[in-house]
């Protein structure tokens, strides 16, 4: 059985190796590169947060008390928000009702 | 090392990787393409760029195991694409198409042909013959697939790859 692919097969000059290794070196660093820039950033972003964390530990080592700073504090929201939509609704009755008078 | 694990350390900027895989294929390629073209200079520049091609493609590679179907492709398109840029292959319906024979019967003469000499005739063949028959023996397609590559009708391609055994039966 015939290899076609061997058929066709030849020798590269010694020049056309020099310039495509030349040329695939350049490429071959180019990745290099990106793959240590993704490495710098991930490293960067690793010492962030780890920062962060620690910076969040000084400021309350017991997280549970701040949980419930936080439970306490989204409670009042939640009623004030209530009490603002309400107020709301009433007044866009109150407009409706102006815009009827007008009409009539 | 096979050629997906060598291409996983060429995304990874690996030389030796790289080295290793141009050997493999280097000369394989290189010849192909200059029988593409008939000329070495350009067969040099495509292929160098393939090269360069293959290493950035290299961190999207998906590793399918057929490395060598991928950058044969690569090779006939970049060849395909030369060829037509510079107006030098226009491929034309063979109105003359009567006489041609099925896949296994050209194959099974080409199979008895003398290596020294097919080569060198095959780069002797005018270009829509020898490039119908390089798709046909070398990337193994039937001729569906070269018909729609080249954009011609079966009956086209089933006769080019016929004249051009007939022109190579004038070896025997």
């Amino acid at each position: 059985m015939k290899n076609w692919r061997d058929l066709f097969q030849e020798q590269p000059s010694q020049n056309y190796e020099k310039e495509l290794f030349a040329k695939a070196h350049r490429e071959l660093e180019a990745l290099s590169q990106i793959k240590n820039k993704k490495w710098f950033w991930a490293w960067l972003g690793g010492i962030a947060a780890g920062s962060l964390g620690i910076a969040l530990w000084l400021k309350n080592p017991n997280p549970t008390a701040v949980d419930e700073e936080m439970l306490a504090f989204s409670d009042i929201n939640e009623s004030d928000l209530d009490l603002e939509f309400f107020e709301e609704l009433e007044m866009f009755e109150e407009l409706d009702e102006l815009d009827q008078e007008i009409n009539i | 090392m096979d050629d997906d694990q060598l291409m996983y350390h060429i995304s990874q900027g690996d030389k030796v990787a790289f080295h290793t895989i141009y050997k493999r294929h280097g000369g394989h390629l290189l010849g192909y393409a200059r029988s593409f073209l008939k000329r070495t200079e350009t067969a040099e520049e495509i292929t160098q760029d393939i090269w360069c091609k293959v290493i950035r493609l290299a961190p999207s590679y998906k590793g399918s195991g057929n490395f060598v179907a991928w950058i044969y492709t690569l090779t006939r398109n970049a060849c395909l694409n030369q060829l037509r840029s510079q107006s030098k292959l226009q491929f034309q319906e063979d109105a003359g198409a009567k006489e041609v024979s099925d896949a296994d019967t050209e194959k099974e003469f080409l199979q008895k042909m003398d290596l020294s000499k097919l080569k060198e005739a095959i780069l002797q063949l005018p270009d829509q013959q020898r490039i119908s028959l390089l798709l046909f023996c070398v990337e193994d397609m039937s001729y569906d697939e070269i018909a729609r590559e080249l954009d011609l009708s079966l009956s086209s391609v089933k006769s080019l790859i016929f004249r051009a055994r007939q022109t190579l039966g004038g070896l025997k």
